[in-house]
C-alpha cells in the first residue's frame, strides 16, 4: 500500500517534471511565464515537504512571486518592441541532451553521496547571536556572505540603472481598476504589519530580512501599479540611501568590530543579539527596495 | 593588524562604491580617481606583512572554519592583488579623461562607471583571498554582474548584444561551479579548499565535481570552445572596460580554477584529467592567433589574442610541475599587464581617429608616438621576446615541458610567438607607414598626456617584469600546492 504522504510527494514530483516540460513546450512567451510562475509555487511545497519552511517561503516569494512579476513586465516590454525568441530545434535539441547528461551526472553522485556528515553547528549554536539555526548560519557565522549577497542586490539595481538610457523601455499603461485600488488599500497596511513580523520571528523561527523584505517589495509594487500614489524615483532624494542602508550598515558593522575586537564582524558580548536585528533591519529595507527598483526600472519615466 | 588589512581590501571599494552611488554624476567622475586611491591604500602594509612574516589569515566572524568562513592571503593572492592595483592605478588616471572624451562624441557611461569598477574591484580582490568555495562563488556572481554592467556601458545594439550574452553564459557558469561545490560540501561536510582536501574521498561525487566545478570555471576564463562570447564583449566594451575584462576579469576564474585543481582534484589522483584542458589549451593558442590574424579592425583583434594567451594558462595542467605553476602566473601577470596596455592604447586609436578599422590606422603614428610606441612595448612582452616579462614566463614555460618531454605545448608555445608577431604586426605597420589621410575630421587629432602616459606605464612595467621577475617568483614560491613542491 501507498501511504497518502507518498501519493502526494509523487504527485508533487511529477506535477513539478509536467509545469517545468509545460513551461520549455509552451506556444507562447506568456503561457511560459505562467507555467514558470506556477512552477516556483510547487517548488515551494516541495521545500516544505524537505522540512526546509526558510527555503520554501524565500522560493514563493522570490523564485514564483517577484521573478514572475519581472519576467511578466519583461514580457510586455518585449512585446511592443516584438522581440522574437525561437530557437532552432537544433538548439533545443543540444540543451535537452545537455541538461539531461547533467541530470545523470548529478543523479549518479548524489545517489553515491555519504551519509551527512556531522556538522559543528549544533555544538556552537548556544554561541551564536541568534537562536534560529538558519538565521545564526546568515547572519553569524556565514555574515560575510550575506555582506557580500547584499551588495550583489544593490548592485543588480546599479547595472539597471546603469542600463536605463541605453534600453529606454517604452512605459506601459496603467492598469488600475477599482478593485485593485480598495484591494491594496486593504492590504497594505497587512503587509507592512507582516513584513514587522516577519522580520521580528526570523530570531527564533523560520523567517527574517529575506522573507520580510519580499513582503514589503510586493507591497511596494501594488502600491505603484495602484497609482494610488505618484509614481516615485528611488534615483532622487533620499531613496538612494534607503536602498543602499543594508549594505552600508554591514559594512559599518564590520568596520566596527574590526575596530572595537580586530575581528570583523565578530559581535560584542552581549550585543550580538541587538546587532543582528539592526543588520536585518537594514537589509529588508534593501531587499524591498531593491525589487522594487528592479521592478519599476524605466516606469517612472512618465513624469519627466 | 594585517587581518584588519585583509578585509579592508575588499571592504573599502565597495563602502567606496556604496559612497559613490550616493554622489551626484558628475562628482562621481571627479570622485572616481581618489576613490582608487584610497582602495590601494592597505596593500603596501599587507604586502610588507605577507613577505615578512608569511601567510595571513582571517576566520571572518570569529568562527573558525569548518564552521565560518577564512580569508587566506598567501603569496599567490598577494600577487594577484598588487597586479589588481598596479592596473588599477594607471587605469584609474586614464579612465577619467577616457570617459570625458568619450562623452563629446556622443559616447555615454562615465558616472556609472567608477561605482561599478569599485563593486568589481573588491569581487576580484574577494577572489583572490577567499578560502572559501560559497564565499568565491559570491565572489564570482558580484564579478560577474559588474563586469555585464560595464561591459553594456558601451552603449549601443552591439554592446547589448554581447553584454546580454555575457550575462547568460556567467550566470550559467555559476550555476556549474555551485552544483560542484554543493557536491563537494555533500561529500566533505565543509566548504574551506584547506579543510575539504583532508576529507575527500574519490568517487562519483567528487569525480562529478570536478567535471562541473571545471567546466564552470573554463566557461568564466574563456576557454576554447567556451570561448564565444569573450570577443563580442571585450571589443564592445568602453576601452577602460576591455583593459579590465582581458587583464583581469577572465583571470580570476582561472586562479581559482588552479587552487581548487592543485589542492583538491589531484592530490585525489584526478590529475590526468588535465591533459583535456592542456589540449584545449593549446587549441586556444592556435585557433586564437589564427582567428586575431584574420581580424580588419583593431578592438577584435586584441580581443582575440586574449583568447590566445589564455591558452598558455591551462598548460599547466598536464604538465603539472612546480616550475609550471610559477611561470602560469607569470605568465598571467605579464600577460596582464600587456593586454591592459594594449586596449588602453587600441582605445585611444579608435578615440582619436573615430574608426577602429586597421586599414584607417595608415600614417597614424604622426599624431600619437607615444601610443603607438606602448603598442610596440606591449607587443614585445605578447609575443616573449626579451627582455619583457612575457619572455620570462614563456622560457620557463618552455624549460617546464621540456623537463617533462611534453612536446605539444613546446610546439604550441612557440608556434604561439610566432603568430603573436605576425598578428601584432599590422597594427604597427599600418602606422608606420604612409601618411594619414587628409580625410576626416576627427582623424589625426592629437591626444591629452593623461590619455598616452598611462597605457605606456603599464607596457614598461610588462617590460620590468622580465628584469625583476625574481619577486613574484619569490612571492609564489611559498604558496606553492603541496603536490606540485
Amino acid at each position: 500500500m501507498i501511504s497518502p504522504v507518498l501519493l502526494f510527494d509523487l504527485l508533487l514530483g511529477l506535477s513539478l517534471l509536467w509545469l517545468a516540460w509545460r513551461t520549455l513546450a509552451a506556444h507562447t512567451l506568456f503561457e511560459a511565464c505562467v507555467s514558470f510562475i506556477v512552477f516556483g509555487l510547487l517548488m515551494a511545497l516541495s521545500w516544505v515537504r524537505l522540512d526546509a519552511p526558510d527555503v520554501a517561503l524565500a522560493e514563493a516569494a522570490v523564485g514564483a512571486g517577484l521573478t514572475g512579476v519581472l519576467l511578466l513586465g519583461a514580457l510586455e516590454r518585449a512585446e511592443r518592441a516584438r522581440v522574437e525568441a525561437a530557437p532552432g530545434p537544433w538548439w533545443r535539441r543540444g540543451a535537452g541532451l545537455s541538461a539531461l547528461l547533467l541530470f545523470l551526472l548529478l543523479a549518479a553522485a548524489l545517489i553515491t553521496l555519504p551519509p551527512r556528515p556531522p556538522l559543528p553547528l549544533q555544538e556552537a549554536l548556544p554561541l551564536a547571536a541568534a537562536e534560529h539555526p538558519v538565521t545564526a548560519v546568515l547572519l553569524d557565522f556565514r555574515a560575510w556572505d550575506t555582506l557580500l549577497e547584499s551588495a550583489v542586490l544593490v548592485l543588480a539595481v546599479v547595472a539597471a540603472w546603469s542600463l536605463e538610457r541605453s534600453v529606454s523601455p517604452p512605459r506601459p499603461a496603467p492598469v488600475c481598476s477599482e478593485v485593485l485600488r480598495s484591494l491594496v488599500r486593504l492590504l497594505l497596511p497587512f503587509s507592512i504589519l507582516s513584513a514587522g513580523y516577519l522580520l521580528w520571528r526570523g530570531g527564533h523561527a523560520p523567517g527574517g530580512a529575506f522573507q520580510a523584505g519580499t513582503v514589503l517589495a510586493a507591497a511596494g509594487i501594488l502600491l505603484l501599479l495602484s497609482d494610488l500614489r505618484r509614481p516615485f524615483d528611488l534615483r532622487r532624494g533620499y531613496w538612494p540611501l534607503a536602498l543602499l542602508s543594508g549594505l552600508l550598515l554591514f559594512i559599518a558593522v564590520a568596520l566596527g568590530t574590526l575596530g572595537y575586537g580586530g575581528t570583523a564582524l565578530d559581535y560584542p558580548p552581549g550585543g550580538g543579539a541587538a546587532l543582528v536585528l539592526l543588520l536585518e533591519l537594514g537589509l529588508t529595507v534593501t531587499i524591498a527596495l531593491a525589487f522594487i527598483a528592479l521592478f519599476s526600472s524605466g516606469r517612472s519615466r512618465g513624469d519627466e | 593588524m594585517s587581518e584588519a588589512l585583509v578585509v579592508l581590501m575588499v571592504l573599502l571599494p565597495l563602502l567606496l562604491a556604496g559612497m559613490l552611488l550616493l554622489a551626484p554624476g558628475g562628482w562621481r567622475q571627479r570622485m572616481g580617481l581618489s576613490a582608487t586611491l584610497l582602495s590601494v591604500a592597505p596593500l603596501p602594509p599587507l604586502l610588507w606583512s605577507v613577505w615578512h612574516s608569511g601567510v595571513v589569515e582571517v576566520a571572518l566572524g570569529g568562527w573558525q572554519p569548518p564552521l565560518g568562513i577564512a580569508l587566506r592571503a598567501d603569496g599567490l593572492a598577494l600577487l594577484l592583488l598588487t597586479l589588481t592595483a598596479l592596473i588599477a592605478l594607471p587605469l584609474g588616471l586614464h579612465a577619467g579623461p577616457w570617459f570625458r572624451a568619450h562623452a563629446t562624441v556622443g559616447g555615454r557611461g562615465g558616472e556609472w562607471f567608477w561605482p561599478l569598477w569599485l563593486f568589481l574591484w573588491s569581487s576580484l580582490n574577494l577572489l583572490f583571498l577567499a578560502a572559501d568555495l560559497f564565499n568565491a562563488y559570491v565572489g564570482l556572481e558580484l564579478g560577474g554582474l559588474a563586469a555585464v554592467a560595464l561591459v553594456a556601458l558601451g552603449g549601443g545594439r552591439d554592446a547589448l548584444q554581447a553584454a546580454l550574452r555575457y550575462l547568460l553564459l556567467a550566470l550559467f557558469a555559476s550555476m556549474l561551479y555551485l552544483l560542484g561545490v554543493a557536491l563537494l560540501y555533500g561529500a566533505g561536510g565543509t566548504l574551506d579548499l584547506a579543510l575539504l582536501g583532508g576529507r575527500l574521498e574519490s568517487g562519483v561525487a567528487s569525480r562529478a565535481a570536478l567535471v562541473l566545478i571545471t567546466l564552470g570555471l573554463s566557461l568564466k576564463g574563456a576557454l576554447v570552445p567556451f570561448h564565444f562570447w569573450l570577443p563580442p564583449a571585450h571589443a564592445t566594451a568602453p576601452a577602460p572596460v576591455s583593459a579590465l575584462l582581458s587583464a583581469l576579469v577572465v583571470k580570476a576564474p582561472l586562479v581559482l580554477l588552479l587552487r581548487i585543481w592543485f589542492e583538491l582534484f589531484v592530490p585525489l589522483g584526478f590529475g590526468a584529467a588535465g591533459e583535456v584542458l592542456t589540449l584545449l589549451g593549446v587549441v586556444a593558442i592556435l585557433w586564437g592567433s589564427l582567428q586575431a590574424l584574420r581580424q580588419q579592425r583593431i578592438k577584435p583583434l586584441v580581443a582575440w589574442s586574449t583568447v590566445a594567451q589564455l591558452g598558455y594558462l591551462f598548460l599547466v595542467f598536464a604538465i603539472a610541475t612546480g616550475l609550471a605553476w610559477s611561470a602560469t602566473l607569470l605568465h598571467l601577470t605579464a600577460h596582464a599587464l600587456a593586454k591592459a596596455a594594449l586596449f588602453l592604447a587600441a582605445g585611444n586609436i579608435v578615440l582619436a581617429l573615430g574608426d577602429d578599422r586597421l586599414s584607417s590606422l595608415r600614417g597614424a603614428s604622426h599624431g600619437m608616438p607615444l601610443t603607438f610606441f606602448t603598442v610596440g612595448l606591449a607587443g614585445v612582452s605578447l609575443m616573449g621576446l626579451p627582455p619583457s616579462g612575457g619572455f620570462v614566463a614563456k622560457w620557463l614555460l618552455l624549460q617546464a615541458a621540456l623537463e617533462q618531454g611534453r612536446w605539444l605545448p613546446v610546439v604550441a608555445i612557440l608556434a604561439g610567438s610566432l603568430l603573436a608577431a605576425a598578428y601584432l604586426f599590422p597594427l604597427l605597420r599600418h602606422a608606420l607607414t604612409g601618411t594619414l589621410k587628409p580625410t576626416g575630421e576627427s582623424a589625426g587629432r592629437s591626444l591629452p598626456l593623461r590619455l598616452e602616459l598611462p597605457p605606456l606605464l603599464l607596457a614598461l612595467l610588462a617590460l620590468l617584469l622580465g628584469v625583476l621577475a625574481s619577486w613574484p617568483l619569490a612571492l609564489l614560491k611559498p604558496a606553492m600546492p603541496v603536490v606540485l613542491s
